[in-house]
């Protein structure tokens, strides 16, 4: 009986764990679409790349599609060439380029290979005024029940015109921030030969300008289907307190944009999947259809969304005083110039007293 | 009938008639959508139509119809084939009329007969131009013209001469070389795209300059570092290299009336890189040399009544210098000697020397230099920069930056009226044109002949110039002699 238990234990510890290995089909390299063209001044780009196969990152490289002609024409016929920067697959229009409310315009594209592709024409909309912005600070609860998310929501007040279905798109533009440092706190390097970690206080500087570089571009979109013509005053925007962008004061930029009844539709599939938290209840990822086109094989799968908009913009300086929830300061033990990118010059038309 | 019996055929009627429940069938449709216009100019029209049904259709063809009126006699019929899936499709046809109205409907071929989509109306756009670029250039120059709703059969004139059209892009960019030019340099673009004219704005001027080759040098003799200069009607060359290899004595003249070449009788010696202006001509070297600095002449001549008058000799070498008259005054600058800035200057009426300040860089006999007013420019040829002198004050100013070759100088440089032409410096066939009054720089016709040549003298005469041409050394063959005529088309 014994010798019975062990050959079954024996088994047990010799059975193999075979690793499994999922399959993934090689994905298409798709054509993407990227851009708009607004009614504020140019110059508008345009981004041109193909899609990869879904896995680490190494499996494949998002590829700029160059040397492509683009253009925008519109619905008068009129057509502006795009040309290309110096990062590839980027196309601009000329600076004097922009849209005009009541014409719909079309992006052409001809691929180096020949291939053909337009977009559905986009209709540019009247846009209704931001009236005013206002913000408050909210705190988020998380999984992490040790550490909620703190920030910003900016809310936007408008007035919806009765007369026309809107359809409407939020985004931020670039931030920028007074970025508080504490050069009196400096410290001497730990290999320092005479002196290791020894206070060195420095006289400058305590306070310089920050614009943000890169942030993911969160958006908000909305339909009037159920506020037609009224007055609304609408979350658009949620800034994170990373415990630096709020310790003295941040400048918000919000462009109100009104875009087409598609774009509208594509933007708010595109939220619902950026927004997927891993749930059983979530929706299953899928591509979400575009308005481009290939003229050689309608078929064809083309992915991403050329938006004609007008705009309208609107700053907001959020002070810290006003913040009734703030994430614990970070500290910066420096000058502030230290920080890349970081200017003792405000960036241009700072100007929070007005 | 026992009461089992009735049971079992109760049972099976019951049975029978749950198993042999009608199946209705189930008609599927097949719905058409016209969806839209995606694309319309003067002559295109790119339509997208949608088949919206549950299961494949058996399409012989499909596609969409166009036409003038709303009952679609005679239409343009877009087919676009066999169908089977649903979906989008999309029709194009670029066989409208501009601003036309139109209307189109989709159609689908079906085993149970035709099936068409909804009526949308649409009206062709008109087409325009806004400009052009470049508004200038010689005949064969590739033009620009931006507008909108051009159609693939749009022609562009210059003047009342087509254009010849290598692409249209995007319908609103033409690519077209200029034609052969008539007789005026300005003319009008005119596109015409079907039978609608559009006269741009802009006129094209074409670049003028136009060259005769007149008769080769009689002799073969081939003048290098020579002198030159005019006397009314008669164009006198000479002296300086014969094919730059020996040292030449005589000075040929050309005579406009009789149009041939005969040599004149020269009194004096040979001189290689002597200076000449205006009616003077001395200086240089007996000798060919490397530096241009063994038995340097001091002889200095005059040519007046038809002969050659020696003046008093110069009191410093000139040898390869440069030389203008202004304000009744010889200048002689630059060359072999010193480091090629000293300047002197002749009064002509005193027949007086007079060393004056250098000029502010180096320059030798082949610096490009031209007159104007009381001024006259010289082109450091390094820099390209262009300098004046007055002749009043003897001061140096900076005019501006010479756009064309330099090379290893040579060009030559004509004031006739406002403009000067310059050009054709050492194995450049370029000729530009400078607006004084404006200081703009503009190009005009090549030089047509042979670039490995140099100049070897300049002559105007009733607003043409003419230039005598010497080819290199390893060129074989006389000299040719050139008549330009600037404003030429």
């Amino acid at each position: 009986m014994l010798k019975r238990l062990v050959y079954i234990l024996f088994l047990i510890t010799v059975s193999c764990i075979e690793p499994y290995k999922v399959e993934l089909p090689e994905g298409e390299q798709l054509l993407t679409v990227d851009g708009f063209v607004t009614t504020e001044p140019g110059p508008h780009s345009i981004r041109l790349t193909r899609s990869d196969t879904y896995g680490s990152v190494f499996e494949g490289l998002i590829r700029p599609v160059s040397q492509a002609s683009v253009a925008v024409r519109d619905s008068e016929g009129n057509v502006v060439f795009l040309a290309e920067t110096e990062e590839r697959g980027v196309y601009e229009t000329p600076a004097d380029f922009r849209a005009r409310v009541g014409i719909s315009y079309s992006l052409l594209i001809e691929l180096q290979n020949g291939k053909s592709y337009t977009s559905l024409p986009e209709m540019v909309n009247s846009v209704p005024e931001i009236e005013s912005l206002s913000y408050r600070a909210i705190e988020i609860q998380t999984s992490n029940r040790l550490q909620n998310r703190v920030g910003v929501q900016i809310f936007t007040q408008f007035r919806d015109p009765s007369d026309q279905t809107n359809f409407y798109y939020w985004r931020q533009g670039r931030g920028s921030y007074v970025l508080v440092a504490n050069p009196e706190l400096f410290t001497l390097p730990p290999d320092h030969p005479t002196n290791p970690r020894g206070p060195a206080p420095k006289d400058c500087c305590a306070t310089c300008y920050l614009q943000e570089q890169s942030r993911l571009q969160t958006f908000s979109v909305a339909s009037d289907q159920d506020f037609n013509g009224l007055s609304q005053n609408l979350p658009v925007a949620f800034i994170e307190d990373d415990g630096l962008r709020f310790k003295s004061m941040y400048r918000a930029e919000i462009q109100q944009m009104s875009v087409s009844r598609e774009a509208h539709r594509f933007l708010r599939l595109i939220d619902q999947q950026i927004n997927l938290t891993g749930s059983v209840f979530d929706q299953p990822p899928a591509n979400i259809r575009g308005n481009i086109i290939s003229l050689d094989n309608p078929d064809e799968t083309v992915l991403g969304f050329f938006i004609a908009a007008s705009v309208s913009k609107k700053e907001v300086y959020i002070q810290r005083n006003n913040l009734e929830v703030r994430q614990t300061p970070k500290i910066i033990p420096d000058d502030c110039l230290t920080v890349r990118g970081a200017t003792l010059d405000p960036p241009a038309g700072w100007n929070p007293d007005n | 009938m026992d009461k089992s019996k009735i049971g079992i055929i109760s049972l099976l009627v019951v049975i029978i008639g749950f198993f042999s429940s009608c199946e209705e069938e189930t008609s599927v449709t097949t719905s058409l959508i016209t969806e839209e216009v995606i694309y319309l100019s003067g002559e295109r029209a790119r339509i997208l139509g949608r088949i919206i049904t549950t299961q494949n259709v058996e399409a012989s063809d499909h596609g969409f119809y166009i036409s003038e009126n709303e009952a679609f006699s005679q239409p343009i019929i877009v087919s676009l084939g066999e169908r089977v899936a649903p979906g989008r499709f999309i029709g194009e046809t670029s066989g409208l009329n501009i601003q036309k109205r139109y209307y189109v409907k989709s159609f689908i071929s079906l085993p149970d007969g035709i099936q068409f989509g909804n009526i949308l109306e649409i009206t062709t756009l008109s087409p325009d131009a806004f400009g052009f670029s470049p508004q200038n250039g010689p005949v064969g120059t590739t033009i620009t013209i931006l507008g909108k709703n051009f159609t693939s059969d749009t022609k562009v004139f210059v003047g009342d001469r087509q254009a010849q059209v290598l692409k249209i892009d995007f319908e609103s960019s033409i690519t077209a070389i200029v034609p052969a030019s008539g007789t005026v340099a300005l003319e009008e673009v005119k596109v015409v795209v079907q039978n609608q004219e559009i006269l741009l704005d802009d006129k094209f001027e074409y670049t003028t300059g136009k060259f005769t080759q007149l008769s080769n040098f009689p002799t073969g003799l081939k003048l290098f570092d020579n002198i030159y200069f005019q006397s009314g009607e008669e164009f006198f060359a000479g002296l300086g290299a014969n094919n730059g290899q020996s040292v030449n004595s005589q000075i040929w003249k050309y005579s406009l009336a009789t149009k041939n070449w005969t040599q004149v009788v020269f009194p004096g010696t040979g001189l290689w890189k002597a200076f000449s202006a205006g009616s003077f001509f001395g200086g240089g070297a007996r000798v060919i040399s490397q530096n241009g600095q063994s038995s340097p002449s001091s002889d200095f001549w005059k040519f007046e009544n038809n002969g050659f008058v020696k003046l008093p000799d110069l009191t410093f070498p000139a040898t390869d210098a440069v030389s203008f008259e202004l304000n009744g005054k010889l200048f002689v600058m630059g060359g072999a000697s010193g480091s090629g800035t000293d300047a002197f200057r002749y009064t002509i009426a005193t027949g007086q020397w007079q060393k004056i300040g250098n000029i502010p860089f180096a320059v030798n006999r082949t610096v490009l230099n031209f007159q104007h007013g009381n001024k006259q420019y010289l082109v450091n040829p390094v820099s390209k920069e262009i300098y004046s002198i007055d002749g009043s004050t003897e001061t140096w100013s900076f005019f501006g930056i010479y756009p064309g070759d330099i090379n290893s100088g040579s060009a030559f440089g004509v004031t006739l009226g406002d403009r000067v032409i310059t050009g054709m410096a050492n194995r450049s066939q370029e000729i530009w044109e400078l607006n004084i009054s404006t200081g703009i720089w503009v190009r005009k016709n090549s030089f047509p002949g042979n670039p490995i040549a140099r100049n070897a003298a300049t002559f105007v005469h009733d607003n043409l110039i003419y230039i005598l041409r010497s080819g290199e050394v390893q060129v074989p063959g006389p000299m040719e002699f050139w008549v330009l005529d600037p404003f030429g088309l």
